[in-house]
């Protein structure tokens, strides 16, 4: 008789072990999640201006412009990126939005010509349809086209990104 | 959970689970966890929570991927069972995440229920 007893007893304690642990309230644990973005920009195509000049024309001639294909970070309150443009065969820079380049032929008699870009551009972020706008352009003056040579003249013009 | 997010990348980006969060529970014990954004106001259960990581008025969302059923491995040394799987941000929120001076935050409650 003794012994069912004790059996009972031990059975009536692992249920009352067992009921408090179904009455446990939730726990709440918390995640910190941080990201920090990167400044950058990034230019996906270069591009070229092209210009065939006509010395009998009294006016002006425009280049056709082609636009880089660049992207850069969106800022916080539209903060720019700056832009530097430098003449390789003039030497000169400008970072006010206009430069005055020389076109080369390597046989001397070079053509003067001006480079018009945005000396500051505000970044979209990245993806389509979001390119900064570099606002590239180019003329060379009538009186520079009329004494111009015959021939194939070239430059290249480095445009520095600053952010 | 961290991440610098490099807006000219492509694809999802990883953020990394620097320490993960893990519970112990009873021996063979079924557990189910939620997890709430702060940042979005969005709670799931489902083992998959949109959240918001924010800065003044700017805002990056970000997808937490967790343990929602989790069986509990009893107590003592290696039965911890971690609860975090993943975290990202899609292509498309990295691309127009603005900089900032400073990083975006968001914490991310997680609810134990056993």
């Amino acid at each position: 008789m003794k012994k069912i007893l004790v059996v009972a007893a031990v059975e009536m304690m692992v249920m009352a072990l067992a009921g408090g642990v179904f009455a446990a309230p939730p726990l709440d644990v918390q995640v910190g999640v941080n990201a920090a973005v990167t400044n950058k920009c990034a230019v996906t195509s270069p591009g070229a201006l092209n210009i065939t000049i006509d010395p009998e024309l009294t006016v002006d001639q425009p280049f056709t412009p082609l636009e880089p294909v660049a992207h850069c970070t969106k800022t916080k309150g539209g903060m720019d990126a700056s832009i530097t443009a430098e003449s390789t065969n003039a030497g000169t820079t400008s970072n006010t939005g206009t430069l005055v380049g020389s076109l080369d032929s390597g046989a001397g008699n070079p053509i003067p010509y001006t480079f018009t870009f945005n000396p500051t551009v505000v970044g979209n972020g990245f993806g389509a349809g979001a390119p900064v706008a570099f606002g590239i352009g180019g003329s060379v003056a009538s009186g520079d086209a009329q004494v111009a040579e015959y021939g194939s003249y070239t430059d290249t013009v480095t445009l520095t990104l600053a952010y | 959970m961290a991440i610098s997010i490099d807006p000219s990348a492509t694809g999802a980006q990883a953020i990394t689970i620097t320490t993960n969060a893990t519970v112990k529970c009873s021996n063979q014990r079924a557990v189910t966890i939620s997890a709430a954004s702060a940042g979005s106001g969005v709670s799931s259960g489902t083992g998959s929570l949109t959240g918001m990581m924010k800065n003044g008025g700017n805002s990056i969302n970000y997808t937490l991927n967790f343990n929602n059923n989790i069986t509990g491995q009893g107590f003592g040394g290696g039965k911890d069972v971690a609860i975090l799987v993943s975290g990202s941000v899609a292509q498309a929120d990295a691309e127009n995440a603005v900089y900032i001076v400073g990083s975006y935050t968001d914490t991310v409650t997680l609810t134990i229920t056993y």
